[in-house]
């Protein structure tokens, strides 16, 4: 379907990747009547051909669970990716610690991801106006607002009006119902509740009604497969069942795969040309040329890119004068602590896999303690809570494993099914000057491009976030009548890897000014006007609600802007 | 915190799910029980051939699920790992026996892994098989039901006698694949009673009697019924 060739010129704008941010670019652009090419590093994919909804763990090899090849198991998603690329390195800094997941497929990593989509709130876009650290960005909650309702509209989510500070509901008519809530979710509730901590309805960009269209009709969530698989019926978002059939349906759109861009070439010193790229089957390089170019391979990518791009105008890569591209490198927050509850155990089965995401989530809720000043870190968290009859797997084994066979060991497994609650933590984490990306001079990947090398280190108020969390979630399993499964850890060995969430961003951050950002309000490069950033890059700060539903409203609406003045006669 | 430490808690963390490699004396308070298994027979630990086979690749086919490797149990090793499954899970009213569904073509499967993570298990069940082949004194297959009922009495004591660890930590660990590749096959799921898979036009929450179960619960913990 998109696999076409790539004609060298007659192209309005170049998109660099088919992720989140690119896709949305590709949108927004060709239904505003601009013509558009799409590059994507990874091979061409189509879910509703090549996801496997209902296959079983005893179809697939290992029971379907995680390998270095597959790392989130044999059914997932993700296409030639996970922490490693083969033949595309990476490298960290002696002593640290940063995990890269990259995927290799059209439509990118919304193929997989965790489809949780809360809004930015207004205190999220003006965090140094509010508490003094980090920056403010250069647009605010209302200004963004429209383009959540028109991204929300088109992408589907459910979700329930849940009235809180800083947690901006969707305007009624947009968000689909949130799934009935589970027994652990709601036994989750009560203890939180009672603790003074909220439980609320989520939001997951997951449809429970059809949405009918004539070119991408999506289904609503049939409640059994796992999301991470992908979704061939369209219930949850991808870019490859919505935002690309939609795009290749105005006629204006060109996808070429397995394009590997390697850099932008520039017209003048503050204009782009195109980019050029590797073909990843044949090893050649070809450039394409257009009046824009807009670089959304993800986060990192995208600023090893711009980095690899220097030349004698741009010494330090191309739009990097203010030395930010590469630097504020942040991920989310992540800490997890388990529990398991003896009031659940033997408890009546019934079919408790829902729409496999939570239906309920623990929103930040210590907002007025923060601004007295009463906690020891700055920002939010949310947790993602999980729990339910889970199957016992190959790995088996420990304190999981009764010491009993025959009869009792039937028995003791049956009755364990559903006695686990887990908190995933998730939370804003402050750019700091010891985390940041750079190219590393010394190694290449199999194409010859200069690969990235990590710098990472948390700082106290990471940890200190953590450790916050471990006590509530810990309070909250105590108060259900349960048992720790993690007792011993510490806000600092709770604390997942860096990039381990998947959230990297801020490497090409917007801001107000050209001297401590890369971007404008518009996503566009303050030194190369024609040259736009849609990806996570551009996150100015990254609070702990997870960033992909602003990048898509941040895309169409910087789109919205390169379409008209396209139109009316820029960059020709 | 330095990657070291964080590699050594990584490893701390692993471990403990491990059986420990410790006497038992050190292990527990409890008398060790005399077993009627030869103490002399040691520990295999045979030196396994370098597995050069290849994984299925980061674009396998995901609609037709295949495991390329080939597979390295003997037919009486498969058939000793199909008896074992049948001790550890007998059949019963609710589903068949482990060894009935043929357990060993999973563990089989499992052990040839060609991925790094699958190589100690490989390890265990390969030097395990050897081990109870020579308790025995014949192939562990071909061995009479009391012979194979006395080494997994002996397997199961907690604590086991020291020369009893190695042996007693293989069969731990194919416990877990054993109860894992069941519990995962259709059979198993049908057995524990599990209930998914099942696409629905709505969801319907917690069944009745799951509710009543949680209202009795709540009010034992004397917390509220939450409204959503």
């Amino acid at each position: 379907m998109f696999d076409k060739a790539a004609r060298s010129t007659g192209h309005d704008v170049i998109i660099v990747g088919s992720g989140a941010g690119g896709s949305m670019a590709a949108y927004a652009l060709t239904r505003a009547g601009i013509n558009v090419l799409v590059l994507e590093a990874g091979r061409s994919y189509d879910p509703q051909a090549e996801v496997n909804m209902l296959g079983q763990e005893h179809e697939a090899p290992l029971r379907a669970t995680g390998t270095v090849d597959k790392p989130f198991g044999y059914y997932d998603a993700t296409i030639d990716g996970g922490w490693q690329v083969p033949g595309e390195p990476y490298t960290t800094a002696k002593d640290e610690k940063f995990e890269w997941w990259r995927s290799r497929m059209l439509g990118g990593r919304t193929n997989h991801w965790g489809r949780h989509v809360p809004r930015f709130g207004p205190y999220d876009f003006k965090p140094f106006s509010r508490d003094g650290i980090g920056m403010d960005w250069p647009v605010s909650y209302d200004e963004v607002a429209p383009w959540y309702d028109r991204t929300e509209e088109i992408v589907g989510l459910w979700g329930a009006r849940n009235g809180l500070e800083n947690h901006p509901d969707s305007p009624p008519g947009i968000a689909h119902p949130v799934p009935k809530p589970r027994v652990y979710e709601l036994l989750i509730k009560a203890a939180a509740n009672d603790l003074g901590v909220p439980c609320v309805p989520s939001r997951y960009a997951i449809l429970t009604k059809d949405k009918p269209d004539e070119v991408a009709p999506r289904n609503a969530c049939y409640y059994t497969s796992p999301c991470g698989r992908g979704c061939s019926i369209g219930a949850a978002f991808q870019a490859t069942t919505s935002l690309l059939p939609l795009a290749a349906a105005t006629g204006r759109l060109t996808v070429v795969t397995d394009a590997m861009v390697a850099k932008v070439v520039m017209k003048s010193k503050n204009k782009a040309d195109g980019v050029e790229y590797v073909d990843r089957k044949t090893g050649q390089r070809h450039t394409v040329t257009a009046k824009a170019v807009i670089l959304a391979a993800s986060a990192c990518e995208t600023s090893r890119l711009m980095l690899n791009s220097r030349n004698d105008d741009h010494r330090n890569g191309v739009a990097n004068g203010s030395g930010q591209v590469g630097r504020n490198l942040v991920d989310t927050v992540g800490g997890y602590t388990g529990g398991i509850i003896p009031g659940l155990e033997g408890r009546p089965i019934y079919n408790e896999e829902g729409a496999d995401q939570a239906h309920l989530y623990i929103p930040w809720w210590l907002y007025k303690e923060q601004k007295e000043g009463k906690l020891n870190f700055a920002r939010g968290y949310h947790f993602e809570i999980g729990g339910g009859f889970r199957l016992p797997g190959p790995w088996t084994g420990g304190g999981d494993l009764p010491r009993a066979n025959g009869a009792e060991l039937r028995a003791a497994m049956k009755r364990r099914m559903g006695n686990r609650v887990h908190f995933s933590l998730r939370g804003e984490m402050i750019p700091n000057k010891d985390c940041y990306a750079e190219i590393d001079a010394n190694v290449r990947d199999k194409w010859g491009i200069p690969v990235l090398k990590f710098h990472w280190k948390w700082s106290d108020q990471e940890i200190n976030m953590v450790q916050h969390g471990l006590d509530t979630a810990r309070a909250i399993i105590k108060r259900m009548g349960g048992t720790v499964t993690n007792p011993n850890d510490t806000g600092e060995t709770n604390i997942r890897p860096g990039g381990f969430i998947i959230h990297e961003g801020g490497t090409a951050r917007m801001g107000a000014d050209p001297k401590t950002s890369v971007l404008d309000a518009y996503n566009r490069c303050w030194e190369v006007p024609n040259l736009l950033v849609t990806d996570g890059a551009m996150l100015t700060s990254n609070p702990h609600k997870n960033p992909t539903l602003t990048i898509m409203a941040l895309a169409w609406r910087a789109c919205d802007k390169l379409a008209a003045d396209i139109k009316q006669g820029a960059f020709a | 915190m330095t990657l070291s430490r964080r590699t050594t808690l990584a490893w701390l963390a692993a471990a403990a799910t491990a059986i420990p490699a410790v006497p038992a004396a050190a292990r527990a308070d409890k008398p060790v029980a005399v077993t009627a298994l030869n103490p002399q027979i040691a520990w295999p630990d045979l030196e396994l051939p370098v597995n050069a086979a290849l994984g299925y690749g980061t674009d396998p086919d995901l609609m037709n699920p295949t495991a390329p490797w080939p597979l390295l149990l003997s037919a009486d090793g498969r058939k000793a790992i199909n008896i074992l499954g049948n001790l550890i899970l007998p059949p019963d009213e609710s589903g068949p026996g482990a060894g009935d569904i043929d357990i060993a073509a999973f563990v089989d499967e499992w052990i040839s892994s060609p991925y790094e993570a699958q190589a100690g298990d490989r390890r265990k069940v390969i030097n395990g098989l050897a081990w109870l082949n020579a308790q025995a004194g014949k192939p562990f297959a071909k061995a009479d039901a009391a012979t194979h009922a006395r080494i997994v009495d002996a397997l199961m004591l907690d604590p086991v006698p020291d020369f009893l660890v190695e042996p007693a930590g293989f069969f731990g660990r194919l416990r877990g694949l054993i109860v894992g590749g069941y519990f995962t096959a259709p059979e198993g799921k049908a057995a524990i009673g599990f209930q998914g898979n099942t696409p629905m036009k709505d969801y319907p929450g917690p069944s009745d009697e799951a509710v009543e179960h949680l209202k009795g619960l709540l009010k034992q913990l004397n917390l509220p019924y939450p409204v959503v």
